[in-house]
């Protein structure tokens, strides 16, 4: 009898504890999964304002560089892989022309504000960097600010050139 | 045969088996079945300059059916496995820069259910679609339309990374 009662006992345990398990089990969940899959490709943009500067008559005697009118505002917006840079050139195909005159395109230099943006002098002969950036992509911010170097030796007249700025996205 | 001590101890026993059924008849657990479809999204690529928010290449119809869900809330969630990452195994995008509208199709249920409009996380479960009790003849749906912020400074790259859908309820 002794026996019988212990194995009835054991038996409720056991009944007592499958309900209780039964009784706290919690909602039954059926997780699913989504993929996402995003492509990111090289591009580029870059935007300067304004895109017309001035340089004002002064007397080379007193004003030996000759301040542009407005400083240009660049910003360069690149996309890139992790490993790589972009690049950003100008380059300028002509002299400052006015009719027949000219003044040697080299007499424009630039200082730059912001980095990787950098100071340089224009040059007929190659495109010169306006940049250095570091790998990967971005959104930069800087200014240029021109001078001209003024000679007594220039022919009077407008004289006109046009620069051409390139931003690469490897 | 058996003793009255023996007697009163199977009597209990028959009484505990007896409640627990009952028991267990109300405590059934609430059940659901999830479909996810398509299983899979992509986002192209786009210019950020022009295209602030990349929509997915599809809506994605989320359908849940509850059963057992009597008068208890519950929710279907979603959690990211990570950011979304570069094939390159180094760059990334920012999870919560994956957001989503949601919009209820076919019959509402009885009690009320939610499509719900949210912002991914890889730490915290969000809900997509929130209830209480079980759904409307069959399943309540919600058309989800996910959108990726679009940034320059991602580099380039395939990203991908996969999301939990997860039914529970407390």
């Amino acid at each position: 009898m002794k026996n019988f009662l212990k194995t009835l006992m054991t038996i409720t345990a056991i009944a007592g504890a499958a309900l209780i398990l039964s009784s706290v089990t919690f909602a039954a969940s059926s997780p699913g999964t989504l993929t996402i899959n995003a492509t990111v490709a090289a591009r580029a943009e870059l935007v300067l304002a304004p895109t017309t500067i001035n340089f004002a008559d002064s007397s080379p005697t007193t004003v030996s560089s000759v301040p542009a009118d407005n400083p240009v505002a660049v910003t360069a917006r690149v996309r890139t892989g992790k490993a790589t840079a972009a690049t950003l050139t100008v380059a300028s195909a002509n002299d400052l022309t006015s009719g027949s005159d000219t003044i040697p395109i080299s007499a424009v230099s630039w200082t730059a504000s912001g980095a990787p943006f950098i100071a340089g002098t224009l040059n007929k002969a190659s495109a010169q960097s306006a940049a250095t950036f570091g790998n990967g992509s971005g959104t930069y911010n800087g200014t240029y600010s021109f001078v001209l170097a003024n000679n007594w030796t220039y022919n009077t007249g407008s004289y006109t050139a046009t620069v051409t700025y390139t931003l690469t996205a490897p | 045969m058996l003793n009255k001590q023996a007697r009163n101890l199977l009597i209990v026993i028959l009484a505990v088996v007896g409640l627990g059924v009952c028991g267990s008849q109300s405590y059934a657990a609430i059940a659901f079945t999830l479909t996810i479809s398509p299983s899979s999204i992509t986002f192209p690529d786009a210019n950020p300059s022009s295209v602030a928010q990349i929509p997915g290449s599809a809506t994605v119809l989320i359908k849940v059916r509850v059963t057992n869900g009597a008068n208890q809330n519950w929710s279907v969630h979603l959690l990211a496995n990570g950011d979304l990452l570069n094939s390159d195994g180094v760059s990334k995008i920012p999870i919560a820069n994956l957001t989503w509208t949601s919009t209820m199709t076919g019959n509402a249920c009885a009690k009320g259910c939610t499509c719900v409009p949210g912002t991914m996380s890889s730490t915290v479960p969000q809900d997509v679609i929130r209830g209480l009790g079980n759904t409307p003849t069959g399943q309540f749906n919600c058309n989800t339309a996910f959108s990726l912020k679009n940034q320059w400074g991602y580099n380039t790259g395939s990203y991908n990374q996969t999301i939990t859908v997860v039914t529970s309820s407390p």
